[in-house]
């Protein structure tokens, strides 16, 4: 477990899309970095004791991506395929306090999503398998 | 029933259209151990400020999410919370329950604050007196075990 300063690796900066909020929360999404790299994030727990919010973040395929939109894999899936794993502990209001970069062998099963966890259903998930699946198209043809 | 702390820091009149509610069921989040009132502070109690500060924003921070439960919501409500669990770490998802209350009367007042995705969604704006004790408590359905069936 190595601890990083906040770099931009997991600022979303194209394609950010929420796939289930709750209570203004953006619960789980999906979006790309500065690389071009896919991110899937969560809140994965509101810690309201101590007023803070912890975050995972995975970066990953588009291929594996576009498995899990069409559910075909969970969201606990996409964990041991990631190409890397980070932590956040955040603030109420989201400024980052802690970041840390983890390795899939190191996470405890308790602290990852249920197997069952497949992407919620929405207009927001049609649209972006839509995407992918159209830029797929485009950069065959071209 | 009054209303000063909800008031207390600005001009918008979060009250309009709220009313008092008798005889309704309403479903709420929570934590375990039952009964914490940390459950029950709103976003602005936390300090978490909406990033746009008009009315609308400033009184949603400032209640409390909730969900109407009766026959036609039930079922709306549940997936909204299993969908949520299971985006959450295994963890904090054993730890979640919904609490199924009623309101008692000096608790506060409920607006309706539907969405597209959530018709039978709420917000409850506490008096200056709520405590717990205000609350009837109903069932406590624990997610975990209702996931596993």
């Amino acid at each position: 477990m190595n601890t990083l300063k906040h770099n931009t690796t997991l600022d979303i900066v194209t394609n950010y899309t929420s796939l289930f909020d709750f209570d203004f929360w953006d619960i789980l999404f999906v979006g790309k970095n500065q690389s071009d790299e896919w991110i899937i994030g969560s809140l994965a727990r509101d810690d309201k004791e101590k007023n803070v919010l912890h975050h995972y973040y995975l970066i990953i395929s588009e291929q594996n991506l576009k498995d899990y939109l069409e559910l075909k894999i969970s969201y606990r899936d996409l964990y041991p395929l990631a190409k890397s794993i980070f932590k956040t502990i955040r603030d109420i209001n989201e400024n980052i306090i802690t970041e840390k970069k983890l390795l899939y062998q190191n996470l405890k099963d308790e602290n990852m999503p249920r197997q069952n966890s497949f992407c919620p259903e929405s207009d927001e998930q049609e649209e972006l398998l839509k995407y992918i699946t159209e830029s797929e198209m485009f950069l065959a043809h071209h | 029933m009054t209303f000063d702390s909800l008031h207390a820091d600005t001009d918008c009149d979060c009250l309009g259209e709220a009313f008092e509610v008798k005889n309704k069921l309403f479903a709420r989040k929570i934590g375990k151990p039952i009964s914490r009132i940390s459950d029950f502070y709103s976003h602005w109690e936390r300090n978490k400020k909406p990033n746009v500060l008009d009315c609308d924003n400033t009184c949603m921070y400032k209640g409390l999410s909730c969900n109407e439960w009766n026959n036609e919501s039930k079922g709306q409500v549940l997936a909204k919370y299993v969908n949520l669990i299971n985006s959450q770490e295994k963890t904090g998802a054993l730890s979640d329950a919904i609490l199924i209350f009623k309101i008692k009367n000096g608790g506060g007042l409920m607006k309706y604050s539907p969405s597209k995705k959530d018709i039978s969604h709420h917000t409850f704006f506490k008096s200056d007196n709520f405590e717990m004790d205000y609350l009837e408590i109903i069932e406590v359905i624990n997610l975990d075990e209702y996931i596993k069936t």
